[in-house]
């Protein structure tokens, strides 16, 4: 497995060395062709908001609202018997709205645990071409959760400081071309309530996300989240892979991942199934798009 | 408009009231199921229901199978035990509160009573 992950490194960084000097002659053949070239801000480089589990580096435009569904299904292993997985189900519905082209805040509700989550992401660097441009862009996230699901008896031991955990994570990205975008998002996570004495409240992440882009409108994309301190005890890191489908106003994205959790707290701390042995779920993140408010003439 | 956002955000990132507790500790348990009534009807069966039954529902063939009714969590009594007390169960859930652990592990040691 090791020598797996070993090659898929190296591949990996064969296609970004060479992505990178693709976007340099690209800007190289730009600057010939004007005197006048004008600093450009880089869009789509992810189709959706989210790469699968994790917050992407794309963010909506102002005045957008993208209603998400979310659904993970039970792992595939059990086969046919109960059609790999498609009899049980996990979802997450939420609303995500661009307050500016910078700054988007999202609300949502899981079924595990009747989790509500709420974030605000904003982004101080946008990666740009041009004179004056920025290689990179630059995301912060702030975000929390609440289990309204009632605590067993004796009640009376909770506060509703309990119900919460709060997620600070950064994502620094880059479009490398038009065909590949990889992005390394660190997380923080705090829980109030954990279970066991010895239990870490704390959790530190290292996600790395990455969009290969197929045809006009798929890609092929992977979001994996190493936990690097704070374990919860029994769990795995979670892995996600999958495709991005996009038609009209809709996004698709269909992959297989062993993580039911759909906001950070849940993914970071309840994965308990292990990719490499099978443990694999379907799921999709479905995104429609609405435009609220019009850009003024 | 800039700088007002970028306030906005540290202040809203430095959070305040986070607390560090243990469910363990809320809860402490050393074993001992005196006093702890733990009753089929009013506390197994709601918790496997809003635990366990998106995987064990009716045909299921997860594991031990379907836990819908008495006779199918006694018969899986004790690996129910065993998977709860481990955190192993709810798989991809996080471990089970610990009160709630508690009355599991007590209804199941004291015989698995149709209470």
């Amino acid at each position: 497995m090791k020598k797996i992950l070993v090659g898929c490194l190296l591949v990996l960084a064969v296609v970004l060395t060479g992505n990178v000097t693709y976007a340099q002659d690209q800007d190289l053949l730009k600057e010939l062709g004007s005197d006048s070239v004008k600093k450009e801000h880089v869009k789509n480089a992810f189709k959706s908001s989210r790469v699968i589990h994790s917050h992407s580096m794309e963010f909506l435009g102002k005045g957008v609202l993208d209603v998400r569904i979310l659904h993970r299904f039970g792992t595939v292993d059990n086969g046919i018997k109960d059609l790999f997985g498609l009899d049980e189900a996990n979802m997450r519905f939420g609303f995500d709205y661009g307050l500016g082209n910078n700054l988007t805040v999202g609300i949502g509700r899981s079924n595990l645990n009747k989790e509500l989550d709420g974030f605000i992401k904003f982004r101080p660097v946008w990666q740009s071409q041009g004179p004056g441009s920025v290689p990179f862009s630059v995301v912060l996230i702030t975000g929390m959760s609440l289990r309204t699901q009632d605590f067993p008896e004796p009640q009376d031991v909770y506060k509703f400081k309990h119900r919460l955990a709060f997620y600070q994570e950064v994502i620094i990205g880059r479009k490398f071309s038009e065909a590949f975008s990889l992005q390394l998002n660190p997380i923080y996570l705090h829980r109030n309530l954990v279970p066991g004495t010895n239990d870490d409240n704390n959790i530190w992440a290292l996600g790395v996300g990455g969009r290969m882009k197929l045809t006009k409108r798929t890609a092929f994309v992977v979001d994996y989240t190493p936990i690097l301190s704070g374990r919860q005890p029994g769990t795995k890191d979670p892995l996600a892979v999958g495709f991005d489908i996009e038609t009209g106003g809709h996004v698709f994205q269909l992959h297989f991942t062993n993580a039911t959790g759909m906001n950070e707290k849940a993914f970071l701390t309840s994965t308990t199934s292990d990719f490499w042995k099978g443990e694999i779920r379907f799921g999709f993140n479905l995104s429609r798009v609405f435009t609220i408010r019009k850009k003024k003439e | 408009m800039k700088k007002v956002l970028i306030t906005l955000f540290v202040c809203l990132a430095v959070f305040i009231g986070c607390t560090n507790d243990k469910d363990e500790l809320l809860n402490p348990f050393n074993g001992d199921c005196t006093g702890v009534n733990a009753s089929f009807a009013n506390d197994v069966l709601p918790i496997i229901q809003a635990n366990c039954q998106g995987c064990h529902g009716a045909g299921s063939t997860n594991g031990p199978g379907a836990l819908t009714n008495y006779d199918q969590i006694k018969n899986a009594a004790a690996r129910i035990k065993n998977a709860v007390v481990s955190g192993y169960m709810p798989k991809d859930a996080g471990p089970l509160p610990a009160a709630e652990i508690r009355k599991i592990r007590c209804w199941v040691d004291s015989g698995t009573p149709n209470n």
